[in-house]
């Protein structure tokens, strides 16, 4: 599964959770919690990256970027100069980027534009971290 | 000494009908401003929105002035308000744009004449700026 660069844009805000560890929870009756942990590694990270009134042709590059990656099942990569921007510390930059984790970026639906102004718009994407098979 | 503009080189028209009474106006222009921030920037970056214009005017009520009346009725009335142009001069300069009445208001009050203020909002973008 080919990986794709994310367009050079620099988001507005940028929100990211850890995603979960893959486990079963079963209760019994008396309230004793019995947890099944299914791995070791991290799932279902979230990346949430706002593009605030940027360019008409910039919000094209982002649509082109969603249509080039879902078209052929591939994964996307960012950097620190698109959804790294003005991440100081190196280790957190990598959990931004799932760069070592185990984890691919994949779009979690399709990006949200909204037209703000002429020749304006804010783009709102959301990607969801998936463990690929082959990982 | 270069000459200045004076309080009596204002005028004021609404409805292509000249205001003789007023006492003061204001015309203020302003634009909105849309947020281009992006993520590592050290300060906030604006990009130039949608303009828009107000302005005041403040106009002594004689009886016999039935422009203060027609202005005044187009607000002060049942159903919708009726937009016209409104108009400030100042010598030759003038500031010219469609208007809506956003508020009118009517003073009396012991030792003063009775005056009437308008406040005004444009609808679109000026028709004539010449400054």
């Amino acid at each position: 599964m080919p990986a794709r660069a994310f367009p050079n844009i620099r988001p507005s805000s940028r929100s990211y959770t850890p995603g979960n560890f893959p486990q079963t929870e079963f209760r019994a009756q008396n309230g004793a919690l019995t947890i099944l942990r299914y791995g070791n590694k991290r799932v279902d990270s979230t990346l949430s990256l706002e593009f605030r009134n940027i360019l008409d042709s910039q919000a094209k590059q982002i649509i082109d970027n969603y249509i080039n990656v879902n078209s052929d099942l591939d994964t996307v990569t960012f950097l620190s100069t698109d959804a790294g921007a003005g991440i100081s510390d190196p280790g957190f930059l990598n959990y931004i980027k799932e760069q070592g984790t185990g984890l691919s970026w994949r779009y979690a639906g399709p990006p949200q534009i909204t037209s703000t102004f002429k020749g304006r718009c804010t783009v709102v994407c959301e990607f969801i971290g998936v463990l690929l098979a082959d990982d | 000494m270069a000459d200045v503009f004076r309080g009596v080189d204002g005028k004021f028209f609404f409805a292509n009908n000249r205001q003789t009474k007023v006492s003061n106006w204001t015309v203020e222009a302003s634009v909105n401003l849309l947020d281009k921030t992006e993520l590592g920037d050290n300060a906030i970056g604006n990009l130039a929105d949608l303009k828009s214009y107000t302005g005041t005017a403040t106009i002594i009520y004689y009886q016999d002035d039935t422009k203060i009346s027609d202005l005044l009725g187009r607000v002060f009335k049942t159903g919708a308000t009726q937009p016209a142009v409104a108009e400030f001069q100042w010598g030759t300069r003038v500031i010219k744009f469609n208007a809506i009445i956003t508020s009118a208001s009517l003073a009396a009050a012991p030792g003063e004449v009775v005056r009437a203020e308008v406040s005004f909002t444009a609808d679109g973008d000026l028709t004539t700026a010449t400054l």
